[in-house]
């Protein structure tokens, strides 16, 4: 992306006046004004635009406390970090849907995987199985066309958000890491958008429930964890909870996000414009947002999955992507 | 998983002797601190002596906005107020077993109550329902599980029968021993911190199993429950004790508490006594029960004013004992 030389003059001068008063009046020529919706083409997804901000990113010692989250993985949610972004840009409403993925598929030849680490009965863990075929077509669960694309590597959604800019002209990308959370927290700062209210998770997010822990063979690894009581095993149709006060659907849960930031072990060093990290392990990736077999404390917009190679393809893995807005 | 930890030796104590006992961690870690416990016959409840203190009771409105607590009953568990206990008191290690209860019907000949509150299916209602007691809850129980459809006034019967039988001022514990018992000396909602998860591996609540043997119903849609396949009540003493050595003080079955019902702590005893005035027709519970919404499970709860005479097939009760 080039910066024109006004944009380059504003940000020295700094936050509260980044969005120049040129910008805003050419996003709003466009209609592109925040909470505004569109589609760059009939079967495009559907994105919303966000405002231009600052949030903090990250979570503090006494939300994990509180949360119960366990310092192996809390621990990369800090330290906390204020973040500015400067810019409005829109982010897709809902996962990327297997509808929507086959379309990339089809149009770009793009060869089925054959494995996919979905859930191992026999040995209780989400490695797959050893010669089991599994992938987006048949991840090993029943799924919709309007259900998230899942089984899905971090290549995979950059390669499609890559083919959704070559054919709309705009400049698709993996969420980065910022950007993600700042629209799971969509102007909030409590722990989660609607507020402290915990048990309200098992009526506003895909989480872990009765029903999921009953398909897996009431799986030892979950035993005694805390789950929600609840009739659907795992992926639902995307945007079948509420949307969050920016009109995004399933920030939590449902499926785990990739962001485009290559891996780090938190917080420490992070840019503070919103934009990816490149300074660490770019062989793997973060993950965002928890998903339909999460404990209650994953599904937070701070929680960040330790990172993994970015060509693995866990069962729970699917696509959030976001456009620039010129 | 539950654990085990001997109560036992309590039995084994003489009658009347005050003991000594410190039990390891489940994973062999930190020691509990040693509890002192008392039994004044064989057969009666092993009571564990509860230091003087002063100590912070009831809620905050950021604790209640947390839970998801709905403000009828939140209300009431506001506002926090100081309790000081300027004596030790002793409360019983755990719930009284249906096996206690039963010594206390067959030596007063108690007759059984007309009926008791489970849950029926059909109307996802917990109404009263005949041919239910104690005996028969309405699901399988050992002698060794807590006592249930047990009413207020059985509950201050049985204390009653007990004081006469040992000489010793027995007697249901008020809300504030029993709050106070129940932190251990923490602030936090549970005595194991803020975070519910954790009660899955230290309580009796509310299950997965519970939801399915109630049939799924429709008003237990979208709540939290531990996964495992527990339906109701368990021994009493499975799960680990809190940092006074007491068990089952979160879940399993509901605990009275001595007060008269009062809209909220505004009118809490700074002794820590019971509120023995105002709507003494009704009483209510602590410590939330195997088929409860989590937060009904935390320290500072109050439950809903309850009639005297009601008995539910969740609802069971501790003693405490004045130390003299």
């Amino acid at each position: 992306m080039t910066l024109s030389f006004s944009h380059c003059v504003l940000a020295a001068i700094g936050p509260a006046l980044l969005l120049a008063p040129q910008a805003r009046a050419a996003d709003a020529a466009a209609g592109l004004m925040p909470g505004k919706t569109f589609k760059d083409c009939e079967d495009c997804q559907t994105m919303v635009v966000v405002p231009a901000g600052t949030f903090t990113m990250g979570s503090t010692r006494e939300e994990r406390e509180r949360e119960g989250v366990p310092a192996s993985f809390g621990d990369h949610e800090g330290p906390t970090v204020q973040i500015t972004i400067a810019r409005p840009f829109a982010i897709a409403t809902t996962e990327t849907t297997r509808a929507q993925f086959a379309l990339f598929v089809k149009a770009t030849n793009r060869p089925v995987p054959t494995v996919c680490a979905n859930y191992n009965a026999e040995q209780d863990n989400w490695a797959g199985k050893e010669g089991n075929v599994a992938n987006w077509q048949n991840p090993g669960f029943k799924q919709g066309d309007n259900h998230p694309a899942v089984c899905m590597s971090y290549v995979d959604a950059s390669d499609y958000a890559a083919w959704m800019s070559k054919k709309t002209g705009f400049k698709y990308h993996v969420a980065s890491e910022a950007q993600w959370e700042y629209v799971a927290r969509a102007g909030t700062k409590t722990t989660r958008y609607w507020g402290e209210n915990i048990s309200q998770i098992c009526k506003k997010a895909n989480i872990m429930s009765t029903a999921t822990f009953d398909a897996i063979n009431k799986s030892e690894g979950w035993m005694d964890e805390l789950v929600c009581t609840g009739t659907q095993s795992w992926t639902v149709p995307v945007a079948s909870y509420d949307a969050n006060p920016w009109g995004v659907y399933d920030m939590l849960g449902n499926v785990w996000e990739w962001v485009d930031d290559c891996a780090t072990p938190d917080h420490t060093g992070m840019p503070t414009d919103g934009s990816a990290r490149r300074d660490g392990d770019c062989t793997r990736r973060i993950s965002k947002g928890g998903a339909f077999h999460s404990r209650v404390w994953l599904a937070r917009p701070a929680t960040r999955g330790g990172g993994q190679p970015g060509i693995n393809r866990p069962a729970a893995a699917g696509i959030r992507i976001v456009r620039e807005i010129d | 998983m539950p654990q085990t930890v001997p109560p036992l030796f309590a039995l084994l104590a003489i009658a009347g002797m005050i003991g000594t006992s410190s039990a390891a961690g489940a994973d062999g870690g930190p020691q509990t601190p040693a509890v002192r416990t008392i039994v004044d016959c064989i057969g009666c409840p092993d009571m564990v002596v509860i230091p003087a203190g002063t100590a912070t009771l009831g809620s905050t409105p950021e604790e209640r906005a947390r839970a998801g607590i709905v403000p009828v009953f939140g209300n009431r568990e506001g506002p926090t107020y100081r309790a000081t206990f300027a004596r030790p008191y002793a409360i019983g290690r755990t719930e009284i077993t249906r096996g206690q209860y039963r010594a206390f019907v067959d030596a007063t000949r108690r007759p059984d109550p007309a009926g008791c509150g489970v849950h029926d299916p059909k109307t996802d209602t917990w109404g009263p329902l005949p041919g239910y007691s104690w005996r028969n809850p309405g699901f399988a129980q050992t002698d060794a599980h807590p006592a249930v459809c047990i009413s207020y006034d059985d509950a201050t019967a049985y204390a009653r029968w007990l004081s006469a039988k040992t000489g010793h001022a027995y007697r249901i514990p008020s809300d504030a021993e029993w709050e106070y018992a129940a932190r251990g000396g923490t602030a936090t909602p549970w005595y194991w911190g803020a975070a519910p998860e954790e009660g899955c591996k230290l309580g009796n609540l509310l299950s997965s199993g519970t939801i399915a043997a109630l049939g799924a119903p429709p008003s237990m849609a979208d709540r939290f429950v531990c996964a495992n396949a527990r339906s109701f009540t368990v021994a009493v003493a499975s799960y680990p004790p809190n940092p006074f050595g007491l068990y089952d003080m979160a879940g399993n079955a509901f605990e009275w508490a001595a007060d008269c019902n009062s809209a909220d702590n505004s009118d809490a005893r700074a002794d820590g006594s019971a509120r023995m005035t105002g709507d003494c027709d009704r009483h209510y519970l602590k410590g939330g029960a195997f088929h409860t919404p989590f937060w009904l499970t935390r320290s500072a709860v109050r439950g809903a004013p309850l009639p005297a005479d009601l008995h539910m097939f969740t609802i069971g009760f501790r003693v405490a004992r004045s130390i003299d």
